[in-house]
């Protein structure tokens, strides 16, 4: 029962930062300069509107009126769930229609690449502060500060450059050479492998792991150039060839799975790998040294000592002592970064051409396009808030002595 | 009594005043100039000059470590770049900004790193832009601490109905999106200025300084020595500025170091995306011209790109090192 008491009262403490939200998003979108109204005469046939014609819009759409009082009627409007429409961007159709459309793919970009991002970041900051200050510790914590200062879109351009455009240019008799070289790289590999367990050199099996990634690369190039599997796109949806699947859901993945169109599964999923290869890499930084970091605070303790005193083997003191104790911080973290993800990672979409809530964003800003701007501010406040109310619930089940 | 004179000798060897007093000064007292608090006046001179000593290689061996060199020494490659720019690029300033008949050529003899939008030197324009890229993150940092840092300290000390009104307005500014907020005050200006930018920016920081000091302010206003100074009568701009501010002024210190990475990587962001002073020499405006073209001439949106991420990471590595020689938890490790 605390629990929903303590629920109920995060959601008044929201109240006035939503309503403050709300508010700035107003005004900041009424005190852009442009001009909306002619942007929709232009689209919808009108490019040389009579004043009298441009007139009569404006009085329809309520712009003639003082700020203050389309503010309150903006608020009145609000309570009968009449959110404006939008004006420049898609003529006339109402704004939540007009932001549901992009927000399933943000979605689905946020939910896969955090998933990723989630699992190897942990591991890897657990692996890191296992080993402080040796060479793993350093490699680790090198990659996730790149991580940290890498511009996404540099990321994102290196990406469409090298592994979508390059790929996609190669021969088919590149395409054998680097067969064959993939091959031996993964027989090397698993001689390795073998002989490292044989004669216990953690060098060798370290080698073994890098060659296998490095021939695994290489047979996924060679099956591109010898045309078995389609190259990866640079950006966008969907391949121009295909049509959107019936609209159910508003996930494209779903849809296509409902509607029984299976090939634009694997197309969508072709499509979203770099983003999100670029998104979770990004992800993994932060998420990496804040587990380190708190990992690092923990094995400090006393019950570590006690639980390694009483014999409990290195592994489940790790795992089952440590990382729970340490998962808090993390938990913060992977919430934040989700949360601003849902709100739009601009740059990525942008670099990729996709899109969800961040292009449209952009769009909005570009169009001034009044009532869509205020309520794309108003959603990502939300999402931002709701994030941090689940990522505050989580702590009580991670650590027992937390009670709400 | 002869001891301290000696002490006072030592230092007395180089001329008050010149250049290698001053960087003699600043090596022995590093620690203890960020850490002010730190300093410990009720040792012996001798005691103090042990204690000073040994922390201070404590100090600087921590510092050293290969991470944090490498990130003193892009900074320095950085600030040489910031400095000297005009000496080392192989064209003027004046022929980076003009225009030329073979834009996007390829590398060539005479320029090294490929030609850019209206045929303009790469090579060039990444070191002109360095002094822009970088000095534009600068003055908005400097305002978020400034202003932070007071405001923090101000409600942290006097709580009550200050500190939660402050938190208020500063909860509503962290949880909305910083990124919208700069996009639209730019656009309401019309024409994006610098100025513009790096002052919303700066205010956007505030309350992350402000959050951060105020939880140290907290904890350290219920030390026994603050009892004591108010005992012995100091008023609360003394205890605030004084006494609570250069004990709580550590964890800022690191902050302050990787935010001048992240802003120059927000700047440089919200450059690409078009919102930025199109006549600067600048690594993220050079993206955003360069961007459609990177099939055909990789090396113009390339290079930038790669310039921003060293800068980035240079700054990011020396706050890595700080925090690991100033953490007062490592000290037994």
């Amino acid at each position: 029962m605390s629990l929903v008491k303590y629920i109920v009262k995060r959601i008044i403490v929201m109240l006035p930062v939503l309503f403050g939200a709300l508010t700035i998003g107003f005004f900041l979108s009424r005190m852009m300069p442009g001009d909306p109204v002619f942007w929709y005469l232009y689209a919808t046939g009108n490019p040389h509107p009579q004043p009298a014609q441009y007139a009569s819009m404006v009085r329809q759409l309520g712009l003639d009126q003082p700020v203050i009082i389309q503010y309150f009627r903006y608020l009145g409007e609000l309570f009968t769930g009449n959110w404006g429409i939008s004006i420049s961007l898609a003529q006339g159709e109402p704004v939540w229609d007009f932001i549901m459309q992009r927000l399933p793919r943000t979605i689905d970009i946020t939910i896969l690449s955090m998933i990723i991002a989630s699992i190897i970041g942990i591991k890897s900051g657990v692996i890191s502060a296992k080993k402080r200050n040796k060479t793993g510790d350093t490699f680790i914590r090198f990659m996730a500060l790149i991580g940290v200062s890498i511009p996404v879109y540099f990321l994102g351009m290196i990406l469409q450059y090298y592994v979508s455009y390059e790929l996609s240019n190669l021969t088919p008799i590149m395409g054998s050479m680097l067969l064959s070289g993939g091959i031996i790289a993964i027989v090397i590999c698993i001689i390795f492998m073998i002989f490292g367990k044989l004669i216990d050199k953690k060098f060798l099996r370290l080698t073994g792991i890098f060659l296998l990634i490095i021939g695994i690369f290489l047979i996924y190039a060679s099956l591109i150039a010898l045309d078995i599997i389609l190259h990866l796109p640079s950006e966008g949806f969907k391949n121009m060839a295909y049509t959107d699947p019936a609209y159910v859901t508003g996930f494209r993945a779903i849809d296509a799975f409902i509607s029984g169109e299976w090939y634009m599964i694997t197309d969508y999923f072709n499509h979203l790998i770099l983003p999100v290869l670029c998104l979770s890499f990004i992800t993994i930084a932060s998420i990496t040294r804040q587990t380190r970091s708190s990992m690092l605070e923990v094995l400090e303790q006393d019950y570590i000592r006690t639980a390694r005193a009483k014999g409990c083997k290195e592994k489940d003191v790790i795992n089952s002592h440590a990382l729970k104790n340490s998962l808090i911080p993390t938990v913060t973290v992977i919430g934040l970064n989700f949360a601003s993800l849902l709100g739009g990672a601009v740059l990525t979409e942008s670099t990729f051409n996709l899109d969800g809530i961040g292009g449209l964003l952009i769009d909005c800003v570009r169009n001034v396009d009044y009532w869509v701007l205020s309520a794309l501010i108003f959603t990502i406040t939300l999402m931002f808030v709701i994030v941090v109310l689940i990522t505050d619930l989580i702590y009580a089940f991670l650590d027992p002595r937390i009670r709400y | 009594m002869s001891l301290k004179k000696e002490i006072r000798s030592e230092t007395r060897e180089l001329k008050e005043g010149s250049l290698l007093y001053i960087v003699s000064w600043i090596r022995k007292n590093i620690k203890f100039l960020l850490i002010p608090g730190s300093r410990l006046k009720e040792l012996t001179a001798r005691e103090l000059e042990y204690e000073k000593r040994v922390s201070q290689r404590k100090f600087i061996s921590r510092l050293v470590a290969p991470l944090t060199l490498l990130g003193i020494f892009i900074i320095f490659a950085m600030i040489t770049l910031v400095v000297f720019g005009s000496w080392i690029a192989p064209y003027t300033r004046e022929e980076a900004l003009g225009i030329y008949m073979n834009a996007w050529g390829p590398p060539s003899p005479e320029n090294l790193l490929g030609q850019g939008f209206y045929g303009r030197d790469v090579l060039s324009r990444l070191i002109y832009g360095a002094r822009n890229s970088i000095i534009i993150a600068l003055p908005s940092i400097t305002l978020s601490v400034f202003f932070g840092v007071i405001l923090g300290v101000i409600g942290g000390y006097y709580g009550g109905a200050i500190d939660s009104f402050m938190m208020r307005i500063f909860d509503i500014m962290l949880s909305f999106p910083a990124l919208v907020l700069v996009l639209v005050v730019v656009a309401i200006k019309g024409e994006p200025l610098i100025e513009d930018i790096m002052l919303a920016y700066g205010i956007l920081g505030i309350p992350y300084y402000s959050r951060l000091i105020r939880g140290q302010v907290l904890q350290a206003r219920e030390l026994p020595y603050i009892q004591a100074a108010r005992t012995s009568g100091a008023g609360n701009l003394k205890l605030m500025f004084k006494h609570i501010l250069p004990n709580s002024i550590q964890p800022i210190i690191i902050a302050f170091t990787f935010n001048i990475g992240g802003i120059i990587l927000s700047l440089a962001g919200l450059a690409f995306l078009g919102f930025s002073d199109p006549t600067l020499i600048e690594w993220g405006n050079d993206i955003a011209k360069a961007r459609l073209k990177l099939y055909d001439a990789p090396w113009a949106p390339l290079w930038p790109g790669f310039m921003i991420l060293i800068t980035v990471l240079g700054f990011m590595l020396l706050g890595d090192g700080l925090r690991d020689a100033l953490d007062p938890r490592m000290k037994n490790l």
